[in-house]
């Protein structure tokens, strides 16, 4: 009995697969799509986004140098704080 | 190279009029999809445009990785969106003069509307994830494991949900 209406439940569920198979969308669905793809865009956002993205590379080299100079210029003042009281000690 | 690839990477770099590619070699079967999940053509219509525009805003934004085909990824998309207009469905009961439409205004033979609403009448006491389980494997014919990867959950949970969808349509069937 169970195994009966487990194979009518398979040979019902192939059934209704084949017979909608042919089912596809209402004409001019693709351009109804396009329409809301299109609706959805803001050219200001799309425009910022894509000028950031290629900004992405030159903000990090910037951010690099950036911290280079940094470091170098600590090193020098360090340098120059360092001298300083030596020049102090000695006189 | 994929067809579908190369519409996704113009997308990505700024063409959007490539989408166009994208949606003509999916609609058909994505709509196919959504209504045998929902049991509604104009339903299954919303899901899929609303799954293309989030498509879209992904592919342009840089936020589709291509770790997964294209059309499986549109597919599970489309899934999870089927799969929530099931549960909104459930929140707010449909007024009848929709349920009467059910299957109505389908494009396709005459044998696909009656074959659409007996799919639905069929699979309408299930849950949503089983549904879609059930319409996964046993319509669409998807591997249990293809199905956990649409799905997004583990080929365990996807057999759960196969087990307890046979077992209410055994005892619908069987009473």
């Amino acid at each position: 009995m169970s195994s009966d209406v487990h194979d009518a439940i398979d040979e019902r569920l192939a059934r209704l697969a084949t017979d909608t198979a042919s089912l596809r969308p209402r004409g001019g669905f693709d351009d109804r799509v396009m329409q809301a793809v299109a609706a959805s865009r803001s050219p200001f956002a799309d425009g910022l986004f894509r000028a950031a993205r290629g900004f992405v590379p030159a903000a990090l080299l910037a951010a690099v140098l950036a911290v280079g100079w940094a470091v170098q210029t600590g090193h020098d003042a360090d340098r120059a704080l360092a001298s300083g009281f030596d020049a102090m000690v000695i006189e | 190279m994929d067809d579908l690839d190369d519409a996704v990477r113009r997308v990505a770099a700024g063409d959007a009029a490539a989408f166009r590619r994208i949606v003509a070699a999916t609609s058909a079967t994505l709509v196919r999809l959504g209504a045998r999940i929902t049991g509604s053509q104009s339903e299954a219509e919303d899901v899929v445009q609303e799954a293309y525009v989030k498509a879209f805003q992904a592919i342009s934004g840089g936020r589709f990785e291509q770790r997964a085909k294209v059309a499986t990824w549109l597919r599970q998309i489309v899934t999870h969106g089927a799969i929530d207009a099931l549960r909104g469905r459930a929140r707010r009961p449909v007024p009848s003069e929709t349920v009467d439409d059910v299957g109505f205004g389908v494009e396709g033979s005459a044998d696909a509307r009656v074959a659409l609403a007996e799919l639905d009448d069929l699979l309408r006491e299930l849950p949503p994830e089983q549904r879609a389980a059930v319409v996964l494997q046993s319509v669409e014919g998807h591997a249990v494991s293809e199905i956990a990867v649409i799905m997004g959950c583990s080929e365990g949970a996807v057999e759960q949900r196969l087990v307890r969808a046979r077992a209410t349509l055994r005892e619908r069937l069987g009473s």
